[in-house]
Order: C-alpha cells, then sequence, then structure tokens
C-alpha cells in the first residue's frame, strides 16, 4: 500500500512539472550522507522537498529527523501509517509536515477518512506544491 | 524591534558578571572530572524552578536520581521539592552506547519536555553520545537538532561534556562554534594560596564579552557560586574629613586630628609584639561597642587566640555583637575569594570598619600580586565608607613596600626599644592624609589592660 501511494504521489508531482528523484543520498553540511525515498524539486528555483516514509511516527524519531531536515537544509514531508499525535505536533511545531497514509486518523494535520484516496493524494501534492514553489 | 527573552542562569554572580543567557539557546558546559559540571547545571535547573517557576529536565548519563538527588540535597538544593511541584524530572540514560541511543534520547527527551513544558534541559553528559560507532550522527544531532528543539520549545538547553584529564582542548569538535555558548570549568593549581576554580566564558551569544575568567566555588548552601572580580571599581569616594570616628584612645585622636577619617585607610606597621594587633583591636571594640559595625580579619592568629585577646583587653565578648572575627590561612585561599568576601561584606555595610591584622602573611604567600588585590579593597572601602585598618610586620616606612604605604592614608609606626634593660613600646604618626602630622615618638602602654599613651 505505501509504494502504491508514493507512486501516485510520484505521478501527480510529474504531472505538475516537477522532478522526482528516486531514493536519492544528499550530504549535510556535516558531512553525514542522509538517503530519502523520493526527492521533489522545482526545476524552476531548485527548491526540493524530501519524503520520507516511517511506519510509525513517535518521539523516537523527532531528533534525527529534525537533524537531517537542518543539516542538508531540505524540507521534510513524513508519510506514517502511524503516529503519536504529541510527537506529531512538536514535529510540526518543528517545520515538519507529516501526512498519515494508514487507518489511524486522529491527527491535527490532516484527517483522511478511510483508506487514503486519490483526493488526499491531491491535497497533500497541493500543500507540497505551494511550499515548493513558495 | 524583536528582542530574545533573557534567560537568568540563577547561579549567583554569574548572571552579574556574564549578563546571563537567552531563551532557545544551546549551551556547552564542559570541563575536566570534577570541574563541577553537574553542579553547575542541577544550579540552573534548581534555581529556574524555584525563582522563576520554570519546569526543567536534566537527563544523566552518569549518576542515578538516588545519587544526584543525594549529591545536590549537600550542596544545598532540594530536587525532590520542585519534583513534588511537577517543576522536575530526572531521567537516568546510563551507557547509552547501543545503536539505538539517540533514539531513546529522542524518545525520553522530547516526550518529557512536552509533557512538562520545560523551559530548561540538561543533558549531562553528551560525551558517551560522542563515543558512539555513528558519533559524526551523533554530532550532527547535537547540534542541529537541539538547537531546533531549543528554538520551538522556547527552552534553554545545557549540554556538559568531559575534557579528559591533563587535556585543555573541548574534545566535541565542532559543536563549540555551533552553540550558542561555551562555558569551560577547570582547576588551576598554582603555587601561591589554595587551588583555583576557573570559570572561562569562551563564548556567549548576544552579550558583549571577550574571553573572560571567573573565580568561582563549590560548596553549601549556594551549590556554585561565582566570586566578585577585582578591578572593576572606579575611583570614587564620599569621604568628608569632619566625619571621623575616634580610636577610642584620647591621645591618638589627637595625634590623628581628631580620630580617623571616615573612609579613610590607615596601616599599622611595627616588629613583632610592638602591640599592632591590640591597637586595631582596641580601636574596633571601641566602636563596635558605640554601635559600629566590623569585620576583623586575621592572617596569621587563630580566631580563639583573638577572642582571648580581646578578653585580655578587658572587653566581654558578649558586648562586641556586631564584631565578626575570620582567622584565613593565606595557603588556604585564592586572592579572588579574600575579595569576594571583603567587597561582600564591604558592599553590605556602608560605613563599617575593616581590619586586615598581619597582610604580610599575604605577601609572603602571593608576593606583589597581593598587592593589586589590596588596591581593590581600598577603592571598593572607599567608595563605602568603609574605614580600613591595615597591620603589617615592619620595622621601618622604608621597609614597607613603597606601594602600600602609598595606597594608605595613614600611617602609623610602632617601635620597640630597649632602654635600661627595660622594653618601652613608642609609636608615632608617619603620615595623617588631610590632617596635619605630629611626627614625634611616644610611649604606648598597657595599663589595667587599656592602651595608654604618655
Amino acid at each position: 500500500m505505501t509504494s502504491e501511494i508514493i507512486e501516485k504521489l510520484v505521478k501527480e508531482f510529474e504531472k505538475a512539472g516537477f522532478k522526482v528523484h528516486r531514493r536519492r543520498t544528499v550530504s549535510g553540511i556535516s558531512g553525514i550522507t542522509y538517503s530519502f525515498e523520493v526527492l521533489i524539486e522545482n526545476p524552476k528555483t531548485g527548491k526540493k522537498i524530501a519524503i520520507t516514509y516511517i511506519d510509525e511516527v513517535g518521539f523516537k524519531d523527532i531528533l534525527s529527523i529534525s537533524a537531517s531536515r537542518i543539516d542538508t537544509g531540505i524540507g521534510h514531508v513524513l508519510l506514517a501509517r502511524d503516529a503519536n499525535p504529541k510527537a506529531v505536533e512538536l514535529l510540526t511545531r518543528m517545520g515538519i509536515n507529516v501526512y498519515i497514509v494508514g487507518s489511524r486518523r486522529e491527527l491535527t494535520t490532516i484527517i483522511m477518512k478511510g483508506e487514503t484516496t486519490d483526493n488526499d493524494i491531491k491535497l497533500i501534492v497541493s500543500r507540497l506544491r505551494s511550499t515548493l514553489e513558495s | 524591534m524583536y528582542r530574545l527573552e533573557y534567560c537568568p542562569s540563577g547561579i549567583p554572580g554569574f548572571d552579574e558578571v556574564t549578563g546571563g543567557f537567552y531563551r532557545g539557546q544551546v549551551i556547552l558546559v564542559a570541563g575536566n572530572a570534577g570541574s563541577g559540571k553537574t553542579t553547575f547545571s542541577a544550579k540552573f535547573i534548581y534555581e529556574g524552578a524555584r525563582k522563576f517557576n520554570e519546569p526543567g529536565i536534566y537527563i544523566s548519563t552518569g549518576e542515578s536520581k538516588r545519587e544526584f538527588y543525594s549529591y545536590m540535597h549537600d550542596l544545598g538544593m532540594n530536587f525532590e521539592e520542585i519534583e513534588k511541584m511537577n517543576l522536575f524530572r530526572f531521567i537516568e540514560m546510563f551507557s547509552p552506547t547501543s545503536n539505538d541511543a539517540l533514539m531513546i534520547l529522542s524518545e525520553k527527551l522530547t516526550a518529557n519536555a512536552l509533557e512538562i513544558k520545560a523551559k530548561r534541559i540538561v543533558i549531562d553528559s553528551i560525551s558517551p553520545f560522542l563515543k558512539l560507532t555513528q558519533a559524526m550522527e551523533a554530532r550532527a544531532i547535537l547540534q542541529n537538532a537541539l538547537r531546533s528543539l531549543a528554538k520551538t520549545l522556547d527552552s534553554t538547553i545545557l549540554l556538559t561534556v568531559e575534557i579528559p584529564t591533563g587535556e585543555t582542548r573541548i574534545g566535541a569538535e565542532i559543536e563549540e562554534f555551533v552553540v550558542d555558548g561555551v562555558i569551560k570549568l577547570r582547576l588551576e593549581v598554582g603555587e601561591a594560596g589554595s587551588p583555583r576554580r576557573i570559570m572561562e566564558v569562551l563564548k556567549l551569544r548576544g552579550r558583549s564579552m571577550g574571553r573572560v575568567a571567573y573565580e568561582y566555588e563549590i560548596g553549601s548552601p549556594y551549590g556554585i557560586r561565582v566570586l566578585q572580580s577585582v578591578g572593576f571599581e572606579e575611583y570614587e569616594s564620599f569621604i568628608n574629613r569632619e566625619d571621623r570616628l575616634s580610636t577610642g584612645i584620647e591621645r591618638l585622636d589627637k595625634l590623628l586630628g581628631d580620630g580617623l577619617i571616615k573612609g579613610s585607610s590607615t596601616l599599622i606597621l611595627g616588629p613583632s609584639g610592638s602591640g599592632k594587633t591590640l591597637l586595631i583591636l582596641t580601636i574596633i571594640a571601641e566602636n563596635v561597642l558605640k554601635g559600629e559595625k566590623a569585620l576583623f580579619i586575621t592572617f596569621e592568629e587563630p580566631k580563639q587566640q583573638i577572642f582571648e585577646t580581646l578578653k585580655f583587653l578587658n572587653y566581654n565578648i558578649n558586648e562586641l555583637k556586631d564584631l565578626k572575627i575570620i582567622s584565613i590561612n593565606p595557603r588556604a585561599i585564592s586572592l579572588t575569594k579574600i575579595y569576594d568576601l571583603i567587597s561582600n561584606f564591604i558592599i553590605n555595610n556602608a560605613g563599617a570598619i575593616l581590619a586586615l591584622d598581619g597582610i604580610n602573611a599575604l605577601i609572603r604567600e602571593f608576593g606583589n600580586i597581593f598587592l593589586k588585590t589590596l588596591r581593590d579593597v581600598l577603592v571598593i572601602a572607599k567608595k563605602h565608607k568603609v574605614t580600613v585598618l591595615m597591620s603589617m610586620l615592619r620595622e621601618t616606612v622604608r621597609d614597607v613596600v613603597t606601594y602600600v604605604s602609598t595606597l594608605a592614608d595613614n600611617i602609623i609606626r610602632l617601635r620597640i626599644r630597649e632602654i635600661d634593660g627595660k622594653l618601652i613600646r613608642e609609636f608615632t604618626v608617619v603620615k595623617a592624609r588631610m590632617s596635619s602630622v605630629d611626627s614625634t615618638f611616644h610611649n604606648i602602654e598597657l595599663i589595667n589592660g587599656k592602651l595608654v599613651i604618655k
């Protein structure tokens, strides 16, 4: 299901004229190399957003995700099947968006009803587009 | 205009000399084992809760909760109390050596910080994380994520790091340039005086300061405190030559032009047994009986001996409540600590009398560096109108270190002469600023426990 959602996202971004890099590694200022499932790039501005899938987002992930975002200077989006709402709240305050693509529905960021639909995908894409184009 | 919110450390003396921290800052506290990193960090958390009602969390990689609470209790910090008030959480995180150590740190730190709305966070220490196999990743996390977290939570984070014994370089490498502040604690063992605890503030963003070193001490009940620094006082005086205090010895008052000018400094010098201490104690005791406050510091005799001398001079100790007597062994103290002790007395007791008995012992221990401290003491004393009496073991004025005699407003010289097989004590006023001087020698005798000048 996860790969299906990611494929749909990739397709939508490509359709909108964005460059999509798959399984791309990026070096941070510290010299550490980070690998991302999907990296979306605005070809006009060069602005990028990294999309990472984490099965279950919790407090344990906050420091490493936040560190890679600052170290690489690339905006981060997390797709997760499940998440601790408080951890998501903190990540959001730290500038990292989390989208739940599973069945749990208690999050404050995006609440999707039922299974992730094409409309949900479009909603994610539209939000990320506005970030990439800002 | 956007202004950062001030975050006072709460550590006595630290905010006064450095200006303190700001919210959202990450501060590195580095030092050798035993230098006081844990006490510094604990005090930051404790006073944050106690004085400013700010919740704090303390992540310890080395001490158990029980050990930490017990050690800090001995230093005057009751962590159980602030924990009960839901203003504190202690988190044990022993031996973070496994690969998931950073994830565990993330979980414990962020979940607890969010839950109690922590405004102050300590990780003591980050050294074990920097030794992990993924040390580079640990550095990136500690540098980047913690800064981001501090800003998001509007908290101030203190990280401690070990400097291996014998090394002076901070082993944490690049983070020194990324953090907002670097404070280095060290123990300096010099040839003179006691070992000194030195706090170097190498960096503090938002504060206009160079590389500055301060002396600090650790103990109960204050935990940790930065000592008063010397040399920042401007020359300022509120002396009025009409405002005088009696020495309690009528003839001496006359010779000095109607007593000592309040806020002046007087050097009493003479050989051993000439009566320097007796003269100082008489002046002090007579004034304390009239309601003045006084501090008598002896650098050569035990405190009990001074009490006995006062009794010998027929003074009732119980009537001298406002006389504080301290005995200091120059081998067991630093010059900054001496300045701190004296300047605190002066600032809090304007118009009082201060006696420094046996300053030659300080010159013997510290050499001429002591004279700089003495100058600072006399400058601050004059500013607060504190009358200073100093005694020094010297035969003649020429013998005296020129500097001391220049600093003193008055110089009284005592001598002992043998006449017809009898030892005769004599004294003269060598110098009396703002007064005329009669420089002839006069006999001084002890009659019925009282000094009498003939």
